[in-house]
């Protein structure tokens, strides 16, 4: 064992990653599942977890939320200390190590796109970083609706006066591509990033007169088309995998029988055409483990 | 060690009890009597006291100003695209059509790659989306504050995999105005001397009104005669004629006809190549914009210069990029 340099203590390999999204978009769901996957991996060769980590204070706040299938409770979780660990452990190489995954709020990132500025100690923070993981929602619109045809020529009738411009409204593709862009320009990151996109609320996807594609690739390329371009026409900066994930299994608070199972195994996770349960592929490729 | 209820008891001191009663002995002060120590409570400053943080700043606030605009042609590949023509001609309509038609994927073989101009692009949208409870159709209109700024995009051909920059410099029609009455105001737009395309917008609803047409028409003469008497374009720029609003032209289109043919008789020998256009970015019927003609026109702007020989230019040597700009004394 000593011999082997994979066998080493959790403490030694320490990996962070970054977790960027707009509001409630899936993030801290995602960490609650990916958390019980750890502990339940589907095959022996899952990344699986390796202990408890020290301080588990965070995400312990929405963790008996999460268990009942009930959606997150973003204001009980304090503003700052928004630090995750989790111990892995990767059976086939025998890696074991600690993964930080911060889950800031999704309101900084709006807050870089409408005010211009970010904190110098999240810059520096990004030099360290293993990948990033960008939430993105299937069940939301990627950009806002243009009035053509019939409608340019219409009164709108909206309910209320004309809205002032206000950069918090812009499309969520555009300030969600603004703030990768600050990264890839302004963060001394590793070129290039691995970043592996997340499509939320996946069970949304599919269902009875869906006509959006059921590959979260094809997805992507079509709801949120300006994100996939940049993606793709910045291989210096980013090398990235595009994925679906349902961290709930269905709709939260309106699970039903779906209840009965628990979290791990009502997960859904789908990469091309496949599904599965193992929430920790994305991180292994991250980790470049696989 | 303990306390005593005895001022004078020194078992505080050394253990000893006053009255020689030990621990038993009822003076003895318990935890419990120990009055508690009440911390004052925190000030406003202590408990609200946010941590340290320092914020820096980041691109997108304003358009590209001219040293900025250098930056960017230092990179690689870059076209610079000025757009003139009257007010409410269709220029800021055609601009966010570029911006929606990215969103909706690719154009005319071209990723989006990036760009310093989100805000500038959404906010030009705004006004056209539901979301902003806008009546009618309504466009933020040019700022001639901005005659000398770009905007930034850069795009990556789906093809060959070449990068291309493109800074877009949308001149206000005020200031297109000015710059036909005197030469003065003309030779302050100074992205026209960098410009690889000028494209010069009409208005298809000017065009077939025939209180407007003549005016709107000798308008854009005269400031192509003047950009190219002062020398501030020539040979080294392609020229668009983009007819806007095409929903509107209709029934008119012999008008449109008539002007190409004047413009190619007069024009197409000064300029390196000269493109008639007609589209429609936000149509008022309900037809549909003009995507792919737009998309065209798009992949013209990022694929064509005349500035350098063209099959010399994937050799120009990077330290001439850096030249780009002051070579035309901007």
């Amino acid at each position: 064992m000593a011999s082997n340099p994979h066998h080493q203590s959790v403490e030694v390999n320490a990996s962070r990653v970054l977790v960027i999204g707009l509001p409630e978009t899936g993030k801290s769901s995602f960490i609650q599942a990916l958390d019980e996957v750890l502990k339940h991996p589907a095959t022996p060769n899952d990344l699986c977890g390796a202990g408890l980590a020290h301080d588990r204070s965070y995400i312990q706040i929405d963790k008996s939320d999460f268990l009942a299938g009930k959606k997150l409770n973003r204001t009980r979780r304090p503003l700052e200390d928004t630090s995750v660990e989790l111990w892995f452990e990767h059976p086939p190489s025998g890696l074991r190590g600690r993964l930080h995954l911060p889950d800031r709020k999704g309101e900084m990132f709006r807050d870089q796109w409408v005010t211009r500025q970010w904190d110098k100690a999240y810059r520096e923070n990004l030099s360290g970083i293993a990948g990033a993981l960008v939430f993105v929602r299937a069940d939301e619109k990627s950009r806002n609706d243009e009035r053509l045809g019939v409608l340019a020529n219409e009164t709108f009738q909206s309910g209320g006066a004309p809205r002032p411009w206000d950069r918090k409204d812009a499309s969520a593709q555009v300030q969600l591509v603004d703030v990768l862009q600050f990264i890839a320009e302004h963060g001394e990151i590793p070129h290039p990033l691995r970043v592996a996109v997340l499509i939320s609320a996946w069970d949304t996807v599919g269902q009875e007169g869906d006509l959006r594609p059921r590959e979260p690739v094809r997805f992507l390329e079509r709801e949120w088309a300006l994100l996939a371009q940049y993606l793709r026409a910045n291989p210096e900066f980013f090398s990235a995998r595009i994925f679906g994930v349902s961290a709930y299994g269905g709709p939260p608070d309106q699970l039903g029988p779906l209840l009965e199972q628990a979290p791990h195994q009502r997960v859904r996770f789908v990469d091309g055409t496949e599904t599965t349960r193992d929430l920790t592929r994305p991180l292994r490729w991250l980790l470049q483990l696989d | 060690m303990p306390l005593c209820k005895l001022a004078d008891c020194p078992v505080a001191k050394d253990g000893r009890c006053l009255e020689g009663r030990g621990a038993d002995c009822p003076n003895l002060v318990q935890d419990s009597d120990v009055p508690e120590v009440i911390a004052p409570p925190p000030t406003t400053a202590q408990v609200s006291k946010p941590p340290s943080v320092t914020f820096e700043p980041l691109p997108g606030r304003t358009p590209l100003d001219v040293a900025e605009a250098r930056r960017f042609a230092r990179r690689g590949p870059c076209m610079v695209v000025a757009l003139a023509g009257m007010p409410e001609c269709g220029k800021t309509s055609l601009l966010a059509r570029l911006h929606q038609l990215f969103q909706a994927g690719p154009i005319a073989g071209f990723d989006f790659a990036g760009s310093h101009s989100l805000p500038h692009f959404e906010e030009m949208n705004w006004r056209a989306t539901i979301e902003s409870g806008e009546s009618g159709l309504q466009m933020t209109r040019s700022s001639s504050q901005f005659d000398n700024s770009f905007l930034h995009l850069a795009v990556r051909s789906t093809v060959r995999g070449s990068r291309v920059e493109l800074l877009l410099n949308d001149i206000a029609g005020e200031t297109f105005k000015k710059a036909v009455a005197t030469q003065l105001d003309c030779e302050k737009l100074l992205a026209l001397a960098r410009a690889d395309h000028l494209v010069v917008m009409i208005d298809g609803a000017a065009l077939a009104a025939p209180e407007l047409r003549h005016h709107h028409i000798e308008q854009v003469g005269d400031f192509l005669q003047r950009v190219l008497q002062g020398g501030q374009c020539g040979l080294r720029t392609a020229l668009h004629v983009v007819i806007s609003k095409l929903d509107k032209l209709r029934g008119h289109e012999a008008v449109a006809d008539g002007l190409q043919e004047d413009f190619e008789v007069r024009l197409r020998a000064a300029v390196g190549s000269l493109s008639f256009w007609r589209i429609a970015a936000r149509p008022m019927d309900d037809s549909l914009p003009t995507k792919e003609r737009i998309g065209q026109l798009f992949a013209f702007w990022a694929e064509t210069t005349h500035r350098y020989p063209t099959a010399a230019l994937p050799t120009v040597p990077r330290s001439a990029w850096e030249r780009d700009f002051c070579r035309y004394g901007i």
